[in-house]
């Protein structure tokens, strides 16, 4: 596009300025950057795609190991193998496959456990907000309840109980997800339910699933999408930590906090990326769901939405 | 329910009747909620409604103008009292006594303005959206035939019908005030219930709402409660003028009579409140000392006594009732027929 544009100079002459783009400036990537999330969704999307592909990326398996090829150092440090380009654990398995597989089961066990937490706690968190009384008493108790439960304590009660599996996992994180959505929501819609709009409607005769449907859910969704994301990276950490202390999924089930625990003993010694490939990648996830999360909060508020 | 229609001197017939209307606010405190008192916004008013008339409901910040608004469309639920409408059938119904399922085809004939333009609008739907939301509630037309409704009551309110898609931020308080105007419009109500409609504007604005509320009430036959603390904006517009003190009506009267010649002390107190532009025209101030009783705990007898330079033994122990004097005002104070007032 070629647009030019006459400005009166200060000599009275008429000027002619370019306003097409020669290149872009390293400042306008800089701003690109800082508009849109582009690092933290390639970073998420990439992790998700690994997660996927896991089996195509790696020619390995998993759980095979190779003791000949024992405790090969990531690519770039002194005698790494291109064969294994995250290195391998002391037994010989490539740790590229097992990160990969060990994002599959954070992710999956991360995103249900919010989605499940998210959906309950939105509807009781609106309805013990809209409807008050002794509703919202019930659930607001109900709440209080579990938000002092020892989230480790049952998760070891639960370990010992029944067979920890990856859905055993997933359902005692579900369980634990929900409360916290409730309190916040509940508060934003006490103080949108006085707001004139929901009083117009209300005297326009619309439902109370109406108002609670198309006027209340928006105002809050950008909260549930923020809550979401940041939950979601809450829940990846919180799942690694049980699986950490032994008490989350079963050693055949690599997640990254078991890959963490499996590197610890030789953190100190040799084999340092053990823990710190799974606990990068684990770390540089959570940190794109926080930047995303921020990000989305911007963008869906339209206030906020036209400015740049 | 009964079909009598009320005619009475001027050829209008009542639209609504409000009797004794009582709201009161229990005060919850404690752990188990108990109620320890309650506000009594609004206790025992009565006054009515002549199709096509504006009346206006004034007072002070807290006297229970808006709640008995609010109380009358059933936004909040009547305590007591009789809100006898008459519809366009020629019913009268008593609102109070609707269940809220009942109520909705009432809601038809009749809606709301809001103070806050910038709280009454949904931030997150669009203005077509916003404007039609009335006409999806109750079912009428198809989205093309609320479309071209939604155009024509953007241009009644003097709207480009080519802003529809925009959301309300990009409008400005006046905008957004005629925005909430073609919403309230656009079931074609009877009655039109304006709750300070222009106290959140610029004075320049203001004109300009207020002369828009006025023509369409010429074009299509409204009927406004409105509601106001602008004594200048409700001289301008009302037909008759109903003054509030904590909860109960102080007098009734024309605009004219209210401003020329208050029975009430209140009254005359408030309207020499009003700034007047030129220096000669300003006349006796009544300076009230003390403060506005509070609704939760008010005085004995006479709201009004504590703060009454003429208060006797009697305002302190007996309630004065609406009375309708000689003239076809109404007042309630013991001693209307002794006391001078005058704001010349």
């Amino acid at each position: 596009m070629n647009t030019t544009s006459q400005i009166q100079s200060a000599d009275g002459a008429p000027k002619v300025v370019s306003t097409d783009y020669v290149w872009y400036s390293p400042l306008d990537w800089w701003r690109f950057l800082r508009r849109w999330p582009v690092i933290p969704v390639s970073i998420l999307v990439l992790v998700a795609l690994g997660a996927i592909f896991a089996n195509q990326i790696s020619p390995h398996e998993p759980d095979k190991g190779n003791l000949r090829a024992r405790d090969i150092p990531p690519l770039w440090f002194e005698g790494s193998s291109t064969e294994y380009p995250l290195g391998t654990n002391n037994l010989g398995q490539d740790m590229l496959v097992r990160v990969l597989e060990g994002a599959r089961v954070s992710l999956v066990v991360a995103s249900v456990a919010v989605l499940f937490g998210l959906f309950v706690g939105t509807l009781t968190g609106m309805l013990a907000g809209y409807f008050g009384g002794l509703l919202d008493e019930i659930l607001m108790r109900l709440v209080d309840l579990w938000s002092s439960l020892p989230l480790l304590m049952i998760a070891i009660i639960w370990a010992v109980s029944i067979q920890p599996s990856l859905w055993s996992v997933t359902l005692l994180l579900s369980i634990f997800s929900w409360s916290a959505g409730t309190r916040n929501i509940r508060g934003e819609i006490l103080s949108l339910k006085g707001r004139d709009f929901v009083i117009a409607a209300r005297t326009m005769g619309a439902s109370d699933f109406r108002i609670l449907w198309r006027h209340l859910f928006p105002q809050i969704v950008h909260i549930v999408i923020v809550v979401t994301t940041l939950r979601t990276g809450a829940l990846i950490v919180a799942e690694s930590g049980l699986s950490f202390l032994g008490v989350g999924l079963p050693a055949s089930v690599p997640s990254w906090g078991l890959l963490i625990t499996q590197g610890r003993a030789f953190l100190t010694t040799t084999n340092w990326w053990m823990s710190i490939v799974p606990g990068l990648f684990l770390f540089f996830t959570v940190m794109s769901l926080n930047f995303l999360g921020d990000w989305l909060r911007d963008r869906l508020d339209p206030r906020l939405r036209q400015i740049d | 329910m009964t079909t009598e229609t009320t005619q009475n001197g001027n050829g209008r017939s009542t639209l609504l009747d409000v009797r004794g209307l009582v709201k009161y606010f229990p005060i919850k405190r404690g752990f188990f909620r108990r109620t320890v008192g309650t506000v009594k916004a609004v206790d025992d008013v009565s006054f009515d409604i002549q199709a096509g008339e504006t009346l206006s409901l004034v007072g002070e910040s807290g006297c229970g103008k808006s709640t008995t608004a609010r109380s009358i469309i059933r936004a909040y639920e009547p305590t007591a009292g009789e809100i006898l409408f008459n519809t366009e059938e020629g019913d009268t119904i008593d609102l109070a006594q609707l269940s809220l399922i009942e109520m909705r085809p009432i809601r038809r004939q009749m809606q709301m303005i809001f103070q806050d333009p910038f709280s009454s609008l949904n931030p997150r739907m669009n203005i077509y959206e916003i404007i039609s939301e009335p006409l999806l509630v109750h079912g009428i037309g198809t989205s093309s035939e609320r479309e071209d409704r939604v155009a024509e009551l953007l241009r009644l309110v003097r709207l480009r019908p080519e802003y529809m898609r925009r959301y309300p931020h990009a409008f400005s308080g006046g905008q957004r005030q005629r925005i909430g105007i073609a919403r309230a419009l656009a079931l074609n109500p009877r009655l039109i219930l304006a709750d300070e409609p222009v106290s959140g504007l610029d004075v320049s604005v203001q004109a300009q709402v207020i002369n828009l509320m006025m023509d369409l009430q010429d074009s299509l036959g409204l009927t406004y409660l409105f509601v106001s603390h602008d004594l200048s904006v409700v001289k301008q517009i009302s037909n008759r003028v109903v003054v509030m003190y904590v909860g109960r009506i102080a007098e009734i009267g024309t605009p004219e009579e209210l401003f020329d010649s208050p029975k009430h002390p209140y009254t005359a107190a408030l309207m020499s409140s009003v700034p007047k532009p030129h220096p000669s025209q300003r006349t006796k101030r009544y300076v009230l000392e003390g403060e506005v009783a509070n609704p939760a705990n008010p005085p004995t007898g006479c709201y009004f006594h504590p703060r009454c330079p003429f208060a006797t033994d009697q305002c302190k122990v007996e309630v004065p009732p609406l009375v309708k004097s000689k003239d076809g005002r109404y007042v309630s104070c013991h001693r209307a027929d002794e006391i001078e007032l005058t704001t010349e």
